[in-house]
């Protein structure tokens, strides 16, 4: 096996008596793209907040290309490599959806034109044409619909190159349409070199865009393969999947 | 009318320094620091004694504020960060606590007098027909250039970006490879300059003692609300229309109104003018003269 790009070794987490995560082990390659699955309250975004400094874990370790960053703030996890989208995307109040994705690069030391109110970048223009967001390009980032915020939440962790990019539910809300385009484009992410964690309820979308499958359930690590295996796993479709499978069939 | 706009003009400035303090650490810890107006006692009374110490003018003001900025920053380690980790209201009353304590130690330390900074006596000169001191020009020189200042840092720096990011949303800011911590430990410390030079000028023109911050805190505030909590420069504007009111109050000659020939309100009544407008606007414009945020839910 290659070296793991992401690797997690033990991972708990209570929220006082209640055992949100329960020695969570994986590994993660690097180019791979990986689904995070897992009935409601399983632990997903607990594990997606652990692993991204935004909330410390009890025990256990994190690492991103060997290097440790188990509970380590948020924004020196960020430098390490990691960007990450959020389950309800909120957006700064007084920005225009251009100038947020221009302040993704704050971190990166962009440079000044980047942050200015006006003027044009053509990486910038492209990620807004990507994501459907031109026409809205200078409105207040707030004032986006649901859905737009999720795309604009995605450009905005797509516009560093990260080395890892963590989406919590990133097709949520978002057009069907869109969602093949999304995974189009996060394919070309991967292809040039970014690693992938999806959270995501929406079967087909996982089936189109990962090579592999974990799920959690009730904070224990219960299966770890192919998305086509999923509906063979007995303890996935006694957690979870019976329900999914069917869901994805019905929207194919 | 120059004369009142002059005197509008130099009591905004008093009030900026710390209103612009309130609102930019509002703007990223989510709650309005009490014990500001006493950390522009602490700066006066610290200007004070550097320079009765031997060091002159221009270099008491300067260390005095770079010495509060950083007690204001181990307040926010020590206490504010802990208490805000219980709630904003928790921190709000936490800062009461402080600005009491800071207040009684004042008491213990200097009593109840009231002292000057050691400064040449000017005679007034006249400008477009206006009295003008030369430490009112003063006040008015060193206040642009802190405001200056910190505009110059929030809309040209790397830091002055990270804490307009921070401050519009510190999770997504964090995401972004932000350290939030840093940044609003910057911020306090800036805010803890800004108050001090504030409560520095104000002793420069006439005198500091103990109850200065408590008289302070209203207009301040009132200031600080008008531009829109968190709204640094809109802190600026809400000086200048506070202190509009309050020199209307104490300026005018009310006398015709009654049928004598002068009548003027008294000194204290300054208060009443901003107390009501606070008011009024908490009543009909609760979010400030500037209303720019949407939200969307």
């Amino acid at each position: 096996m290659s070296e793991a790009l992401l690797e997690l070794n033990g991972l708990s987490k209570a929220f006082g008596a209640h055992q949100v995560l329960d020695g969570v082990s994986a590994r993660i390659r690097p180019g791979e793209i990986v689904g995070l699955l897992g009935p409601n309250g399983s632990g997903k975004s607990t594990l997606l907040n652990a692993i991204s400094g935004f909330l410390p874990p009890d025990a256990g370790r994190v690492t991103i290309a060997g290097t440790d960053i188990t509970a380590r703030p948020a924004h020196v996890v960020t430098r390490a490599g990691l960007a990450r989208t959020f389950q309800l995307p909120n957006m700064p109040t007084r920005m225009t959806t251009r100038e947020v994705l221009r302040a993704g690069d704050v971190a990166a030391g962009a440079p000044r034109h980047m942050l200015r109110r006006t003027g044009r970048d053509d990486r910038i223009d492209a990620l807004l044409e990507m994501f459907r967001l031109a026409h809205v390009a200078d409105l207040p980032a707030s004032s986006l619909s649901g859905g737009q915020k999720k795309l604009l939440s995605v450009a905005l962790a797509l516009r560093g190159s990260p080395r890892l990019l963590c989406l919590d539910e990133p097709t949520a809300g978002v057009h069907p349409e869109l969602r093949t385009e999304m995974v189009r484009i996060l394919k070309q992410a991967a292809g040039e070199g970014t690693t992938l964690l999806v959270i995501e309820h929406d079967m087909l979308f996982i089936r189109q865009l990962c090579s592999r499958c974990i799920v959690l359930d009730r904070g224990h690590l219960i299966a770890d393969c192919a998305p086509d295996e999923l509906e063979h796993n007995g303890a996935v479709v006694e957690a979870y999947l019976g329900k999914a499978v069917q869901k994805g069939k019905t929207a194919r | 009318m120059i004369q009142f706009l002059f005197d509008t003009v130099i009591r905004a400035l008093d009030l900026a320094l710390i209103a612009v303090a309130l609102s930019g650490v509002y703007s990223l810890i989510k709650f309005p620091n009490v014990a500001l107006v006493q950390y522009s006692v602490t700066g006066a009374f610290l200007g004070m004694l550097l320079q009765q110490a031997g060091l002159p003018l221009l270099v008491a003001l300067p260390l005095s504020a770079a010495l509060v900025g950083l007690l204001a920053m181990l307040f926010n380690v020590l206490l504010f960060e802990r208490l805000l980790e219980e709630g904003s209201a928790i921190a709000l009353i936490g800062s009461l606590a402080l600005s009491m304590i800071l207040s009684a130690v004042f008491l213990l330390a200097f009593g109840p007098a009231a002292y000057r900074f050691d400064l040449p006596v000017a005679p007034a000169m006249r400008f477009m027909g206006a009295r003008v001191t030369v430490h009112q020009l003063s006040t008015l020189a060193i206040t642009l250039v802190s405001l200056g200042g910190f505009a110059a840092i929030l809309f040209f720096t790397r830091l002055g970006r990270e804490m307009r990011a921070t401050a519009t949303n510190c999770v997504l800011a964090a995401a972004s490879g932000i350290g939030t911590r840093g940044v609003i430990n910057a911020t306090v410390f800036i805010s803890g300059v800004l108050a001090a030079l504030g409560g520095m000028t104000l002793a420069m023109r006439g005198s500091v003692s103990i109850d200065l911050g408590t008289q302070m805190l209203l207009p301040v505030f009132a200031a600080a609300i008008l531009g829109g909590l968190g709204n640094a420069l809109g802190a600026i504007a809400g000086a200048l229309v506070i202190s509009a009111a309050e020199t209307f109050v104490t300026n005018t000659n009310f006398g015709p109104l009654f049928g004598q020939d002068f009548l003027f309100a008294p000194a204290s009544y300054a208060q009443t003018a901003s107390f009501a407008l606070l008011v009024l606007f908490l009543l009909f414009r609760p979010a400030g003269l500037f209303t720019s945020e949407v939200n969307r839910v």
